[in-house]
């Protein structure tokens, strides 16, 4: 007890909340800035932590990390251009929020769930890492290929309108992710002799080009709405009130957990868990056909499943010394920096070290709470800005972003041309969203077959897939998301029937 | 007799300080006229963030106080390392821009075609030589040597399961050439980095996994795994039991390495000037504890040397590489 | 343009992206070629059901020469390409062509001016756009070239 209570007094040094300080408000701007992601915040800021004590340090990059990944959802909801890859399902209700003058709303709720889904996986962190960190290791190929299926249902729920139209963009996404070495030889596909192609089409490039430029066409070619639609109500509550959060805590409570388990999941990341919390707020929803209409539900279940992939992510790095993305695995560096070993050490040796920073995790996320509240509403006010002069800006941020990823000039053709293709198909009526699943999945989906097939060589796949307890959970899960939507309809027509009958 | 040995001693302690002394007056001579003017370019291959990034941001930092201008560092990541060669090789040689030559790039030029060649490079220095090893989990009771291991290979083919760091990597090519001199049947598992592959492991998925020396220093526990050999020309002193595949008559050597280079065409003396430099900021005590933390094994080798090591590489990898196609 | 002409047309040409690609993965070696040919084979099997129901719908329509389809399509598909959207599509692909030429700094301050210019219906109010390209420019190329050493593009100029 008087353990913990030094480790709370060592987190409130001046030195590690100033740097926890300056980290969140890096990171919120750094995410703000479509291409610019919290692995690339984390990297320019870690060779200063170097003359940092080890747990100020840590402080610094996890308020970047925290930060930015909350930032990406400033950008989704008011240009519709995620921030950063882990906000790409925040756009799908976020900017129709913005649309309708809610952006203030919308960003309240942002930060809100951030905040809750940050502090839950950082509580977590400090009180269940190990066996989280030992189920997470359980996860083998099959679990990973059934992971990435049911991520693809998703398109199932989200394209309900037009299923077939949604399919096909799926399929197109996982065509355009499978550009670049296969997983098995090496050999690098349809790269057009690009050498920037052979390691896979860039999936910040990707995401700027497929949200903003059809975005920006729109809006420049919409003469009646351009004015309308950007200069709804900016002004609104600054904090939210208790009923808001009793009646979403459903939501909170279970993005917040599917958060921390795909960010333990070394691999997966942060908008592979903002899709899945959104789809599954959504299935649990008494109104799911509202989502995607722009309601507050949808920015909460999306933004609180990224924000707890943070403290998901840490735990395996810190328990396992497996870095979840690349965000851990620059601070995993920065920690060898000072000498310190992840692992079970890391917990008893270095304690005086990495217990303050879990201390320290939670005060980053309660700092970023309160820029975000604070700071926030200011940024709404990009909303006002005639279109003629946002549309050219909103275009130069992201080539710079989509080159800042590499410097290269490439990427930003890259961009262009997932911009054409987005622009093109919300002409023919396909939505955007199964596209970028589909490049998300797609590298997970074949470099686990790949390895599923090379373990399991002579032996019946099947038997192999259907002996492992976990992954005939995930089965049973992608056969009832398939049914689920028939499910549903029945329901809701039920429904109809008997008010109709009243 | 004894005061025979002691002036004997002076004399050899003398020519060895005068030695170094004109080696040092030496290398200040070879100081090229009017170089360095401006700030130094250093493209980093790989992202920011990363072993090769960070280790060679922290080499630069103490080179720049003995070149005496800034060398700035560009990361240049992208297909595996070919995006920042590319653009390397097609700098001006002026000295002004040098970069990172990795092993990476080696394997890339047997792999497959690339924008670059080995010929349009021109070699500095090798700052890192990390050898690669095999590990297993220190509770797997089937392997208790490398023989053990290898015996297994072979009398299971394909089912001796060991995680890469991804396909093309030089853990890949180590298993492939492993396979070729022992004649086993390791079969290699590619995962996206050493971090998936070590949770693979862990988590009992594979067997076993090739990683390199510092790898293992920095990111495993005790306990946590067994090293059953290491590809060096001589045990590693942390892993005294661990033995040589070369002991075991296995003629195999095999690290990542991580060197300097220079567009083709850069001066003699620059490259000569730059290589003194750089071996001079890897002697800096400080350097050597940083990248002692960070599980980085420092060796120096100069030009024609780093320029030879290449070749040999090139060779070796291009004749697994066929056995792949 | 009806609904169904659009999909009769999408699918064609994402039928012709498939056999684009198909063609082009001739030289892929047997391994790699599997996943990328499975895929393509879906993506060719799913045009070819959008384009077979999308014929028998516009037969139906064709018949019942009544009203236009109003289907399942919620697509509210443009009325050909306003000016204003081409020309922006076009500046935004003529701007990054330049940046290797006249460098990041140039050719952002004349694709924001240009652009800006274009995009503003009256012409009006010229100095507060000219201010705002010229300060984006300067905030971008600081922030990002200096502070987050960005090795941004030089051109001719600087």
């Amino acid at each position: 007890m008087a353990g913990a209570l030094t480790w709370i007094l060592a987190a409130m040094s001046w030195q590690n909340l100033l740097a926890g300080f300056l980290g969140v408000v890096l990171g919120v701007i750094f995410g703000a800035l479509p291409g610019f992601t919290a692995a690339m915040g984390v990297a320019v800021l870690m060779p200063f932590t170097f003359g940092l004590s080890p747990t100020t340090g840590l402080m610094l990059l996890a308020g970047i990390f925290c930060g930015a990944i909350y930032g990406g959802s400033i950008s989704a909801i008011l240009i519709g251009t995620p921030g950063t890859p882990s906000a790409a399902a925040t756009v799908i209700d976020g900017f129709e929020m913005a649309r309708k003058g809610q952006a203030a709303d919308a960003l309240r709720e942002a930060i809100v769930a951030s905040y809750i889904g940050g502090t839950f996986s950082a509580i977590c962190l400090a009180f269940i890492a190990p066996p989280l960190a030992r189920f997470a290791l359980k996860f083998g190929p099959p679990e990973y290929l059934l992971l990435a299926i049911f991520g693809l249902t998703i398109i199932a729920s989200i394209a309900a309108k037009s299923l077939l139209k949604g399919i096909i963009a799926g399929v197109l996404g996982l065509i355009l992710g499978a550009v670049g070495m296969d997983p098995l030889l090496a050999y690098p596909r349809w790269t057009f002799g690009i050498p920037s192609l052979v390691s896979g089409v860039g999936l910040v490039p990707a995401l700027i080009g497929l949200f903003s430029i059809p975005q920006v066409l729109s809006m420049v070619g919409d003469p009646e709405t351009r004015i309308k639609e950007y200069s709804g109500k900016v002004s609104g509550r600054r904090w939210p009130t208790f009923k808001e959060l009793k009646e979403f805590s459903p939501i909170y409570l279970r993005s917040s957990l599917i958060g921390l388990f795909i960010g333990a999941l070394p691999g997966a990341g942060g908008s592979i868990a903002a899709f899945l919390g959104y789809n599954e707020a959504k299935r649990f929803s008494k109104h799911p056909e509202k989502f995607g209409t722009g309601i507050r539900e949808g920015v909460a279940a999306a933004e609180a499943a990224n924000n707890a992939v943070t403290g998901g992510a840490l735990i395996t790095m810190l328990t396992l010394g497996v870095p979840g993305d690349s965000v851990t695995a620059i601070m995993m560096g920065a920690l060898l920096v000072h000498g310190l070993r992840p692992g079970n050490e890391l917990f008893t040796a270095s304690a005086h070290v990495i217990y303050p920073f879990l201390v320290g995790l939670i005060i980053v996320n309660l700092m970023m709470l309160l820029v975000g509240i604070y700071a926030a509403p200011y940024a709404a006010r990009v909303t006002k800005t005639p279109v003629s002069m946002l549309a050219p800006i909103i275009v130069a941020l992201c080539v710079m972003g989509a080159y800042a990823v590499n410097n290269d000039i490439m990427d930003v053709w890259v961009m262009l041309f997932f911009g054409v293709v987005g622009y093109l198909l919300k002409c023919g009526g396909y939505i955007t969203i199964p596209i970028v699943l589909g490049v998300i999945l797609g590298p997970i989906l074949e470099s686990n077959l790949t390895r599923l097939l090379t373990i399991t060589q002579g032996q019946n796949i099947l038997m192999y897939v259907l002996s492992r307890p976990i992954s005939v959970v995930l089965l049973l899960m992608i056969i009832a998301s398939l049914a689920w939507p028939v499910i549903q309809l029945r329901s809701v027509t039920a429904r109809r029937i008997a008010e109709v009958a009243d | 007799m004894r005061r025979g040995r002691i002036i004997t001693l002076c004399v050899v302690i003398a020519i060895m300080i005068m030695l170094s002394m004109s080696v040092l007056g030496h290398a200040a001579l070879q100081k090229p006229a009017n170089y360095p003017k401006k700030p130094i370019h250093f493209i980093v291959t790989f992202s920011a963030g990363g072993g090769t990034d960070v280790g060679f941001r922290i080499l630069c930092q103490y080179a720049e106080k003995i070149i005496g201008v800034p060398i700035v560092v560009v990361n240049k990541p992208g297909g595996g390392g070919e995006v920042g060669m590319v653009e390397l090789v097609r700098s001006k040689p002026d000295g002004y821009t040098i970069g990172n030559f990795n092993s990476a790039h080696t394997t890339i030029l047997a792999l497959r075609e690339a924008k670059y060649s080995l010929d349009d490079v021109e070699p500095i220095c090798l700052a890192v030589s990390d050898p690669r090893l095999f590990i297993v989990r220190a509770d797997d009771d089937r392997f208790k040597t490398i023989e053990d291991f290898l015996e297994y290979g072979r009398k299971h083919p394909g089912k001796l399961t060991v995680g890469t760091s991804g396909a093309g990597t030089t853990g890949h090519f180590q298993i492939l050439a492993v396979n070729k001199f022992a004649n086993t049947s390791l079969q290699p598992v590619h995962y996206g980095g050493a971090g998936e592959s070590k949770a693979a492991f862990l988590g009992k998925h594979i067997d076993a996994i090739t990683q390199t020396v510092g790898e293992i220093l920095t990111t495993f526990e005790k306990g946590q795994a067994r090293v059953l050999a290491v590809l060096a020309d001589e045990r590693i002193p942390e892993f005294p039991d661990a033995p040589t595949l070369k002991e075991k008559g296995i003629d195999l050597v095999m690290a990542s390495n991580r060197g300097i280079a220079a567009p083709k065409g850069t001066p003699k003396e620059i490259i000569n000037y730059l290589a003194e430099a750089f071996k001079e900021a890897m002697q800096d005590p400080k350097y050597i504890a940083e990248m002692q933390k960070l599980g980085l094994p420092i060796k120096y080798l100069g030009p024609e040397e780093f320029r030879k090591l290449n070749q040999k590489e090139y060779e070796v990898y291009s004749a697994i590489a066929k056995e792949l196609k | 343009m009806g609904s169904s002409n659009i999909d009769i047309m999408s699918s064609l040409s994402l039928l012709a992206f498939a056999g684009l690609l198909y063609i082009l993965s001739g030289d892929f070696p047997h391994a790699a070629a599997g996943y990328p040919h499975a895929l393509l084979g879906l993506l060719a099997g799913l045009a070819i059901i959008q384009l077979a129901t999308a014929i028998v719908r516009r037969k139906r329509q064709a018949l019942s020469s009544k009203a236009p389809a109003s289907g399942d399509n919620r697509a509210a598909a443009p009325k050909g390409l306003p000016a204003r959207v081409l020309l922006t599509g076009v500046s935004i692909i003529g701007y990054v062509a330049l940046i290797p030429v006249l460098g990041y700094a140039v050719s952002t301050l004349v694709f924001l001016l240009g652009l800006m210019w274009l995009l503003n219906p009256k012409h009006s109010v010229l100095w507060v756009y000219a201010g705002v390209a010229v300060a984006s420019t300067v905030v971008l190329y600081i922030s990002f070239g200096r502070f987050l050493s960005v090795w941004l593009p030089k051109g001719i100029l600087f």
